[in-house]
């Protein structure tokens, strides 16, 4: 059975930037198990190509802990709070607050040995750096394509913002288009252009 | 140019081999850069063997490279970083997660703690890279764990006599000792056994002096 998708989309630029996820019930796991994972897509405008990265999000039973006709709503919360932590992690990353993502990647995926207070076992440590790695990874490649767009926004209207603000500004609209339940998408692109241009 | 240097690993039924690749990169014609992989072969008697594999290092050509000593760097380097798999495969035996942590860090670069401004991008791009290699780490510990467990050491004689001494530590000291000298080929069977019996006689002779 499919479970519902999130979604959420952003544009800056020419560039648009679509984050799903979607939970998936292992099939013939027992005990009954599942995992979200989300996937970015990356359009320009005038290209047919598009660059789709997905990573698995999380392992969770959580849409399997209620009642059997409640499982799609639970799935798509779940979906819903991947899409939106991951454009916190694309907006923490835009901001340059490094610690905070490191430290929230390592909430999630618990891949820091701390002395006294998280001590891991070899392969739990392997894992979870493995995951986090994983998801590193669409962050990365959204990160540097939403960087080239802003760069290229800058330069063709002769914006008066440099580039560093301008990405600074965008990591910030980012994180509180995560925190907003009901907006599927969003245009960043600035409005406000260089009358030089 | 491309350069490998193998490090194999038997244990009972499996064969490790863990394979260090230099080459040079090339790119409109030209070699621009270097590579460095680390490929694990995985060889369980009767069965077709496998591999995982992970970039270590890449970037621009090194002066080296270009030389007549390309060979002998391109090998160095190769044997190095197999050196250094074998190493962190040593450490995930022993259990130290933490060792583990700061010596992939300070390969990688991927902790921001003590960095002075780590850019998001160089952190997103290291920790994407780091866990690959932790992945590739991961199958590696899991199949030689398998093999360890397969192996004479579990029997229950064995078991008994080596438990005490906290076996998959032990084998984790072995792949280390193989690691930091440098040798072609190891018998981990028998490499255990002396690790083994070397440390029951020290604490022989150590509670034979407490005694006295």
């Amino acid at each position: 059975m499919e479970h519902p998708i999130a979604e959420k989309s952003l544009r800056f630029g020419d560039l648009t930037v679509t984050v799903r996820a979607q939970w998936h019930r292992w099939p013939n796991c027992e005990p009954p198990g599942g995992a979200t994972e989300v996937t970015i897509t990356l359009m320009r405008d005038g290209m047919d190509a598009r660059i789709v990265k997905t990573a698995p999000f999380r392992k969770t039973d959580l849409p399997l802990r209620c009642l059997p006709h409640e499982t799609p709503r639970y799935a798509e919360a779940e979906a819903k709070h991947a899409v939106n932590v991951f454009l916190r992690w694309l907006g923490l990353a835009l901001t340059d607050n490094m610690w905070a993502l490191f430290m929230e990647l390592d909430d999630a995926y618990r891949f820091r040995p701390i002395e006294g207070l998280r001590e891991l076992a070899a392969l739990d440590f392997l894992s979870g750096l493995r995951d986090a790695g994983r998801i590193a990874e669409p962050l990365f490649v959204a990160f540097t394509h939403l960087l080239c767009a802003i760069h290229v926004f800058c330069l063709q209207n002769n914006s008066e913002i440099d580039a560093t603000t301008m990405r600074v500004r965008l990591g910030e609209w980012l994180l509180a288009f995560a925190e907003e339940r009901n907006k599927r998408f969003a245009d960043f692109t600035p409005k406000e252009v260089n009358a030089n241009a | 140019m491309r350069v490998k240097e193998r490090k194999v690993v038997k244990m009972g039924d499996l064969t490790l081999a863990i394979e260090g690749t230099w080459m040079t990169t090339w790119k409109d014609g030209m070699e621009r850069g270097e590579e460095i992989r680390v490929r694990a072969i995985v060889h369980w008697a009767g069965e077709k063997p496998w591999s995982v594999s992970c970039v270590m290092d890449d970037g621009v050509l090194s002066p080296y490279a270009g030389s007549e000593l390309a060979k002998e760097y391109g090998s160095a380097m190769a044997d190095r970083h197999a050196r250094q798999f074998l190493r962190w495969l040593g450490l995930c035996f022993k259990d130290e997660a933490s060792r583990l942590f700061n010596a992939l860090d300070s390969t990688f670069l991927f902790n921001p703690e003590y960095r002075q401004r780590p850019s998001a991008i160089d952190t997103c791009w290291r920790l994407a890279r780091v866990g690959v290699v932790a992945s590739t780490l991961a199958i590696t510990f899991n199949q030689l764990r398998v093999a360890v467990s397969k192996s004479f050491v579990l029997d229950i004689q064995n078991y008994r006599r080596y438990a005490p001494l906290d076996i998959f530590a032990l084998v984790g000291e072995c792949l280390c000792n193989f690691a930091a000298q440098g040798g072609k080929e190891l018998d981990l069977a028998a490499a255990f056994v002396e690790v083994a019996e070397k440390k029951l006689q020290e604490e022989v002779s150590a509670n034979g002096a407490s005694d006295r």
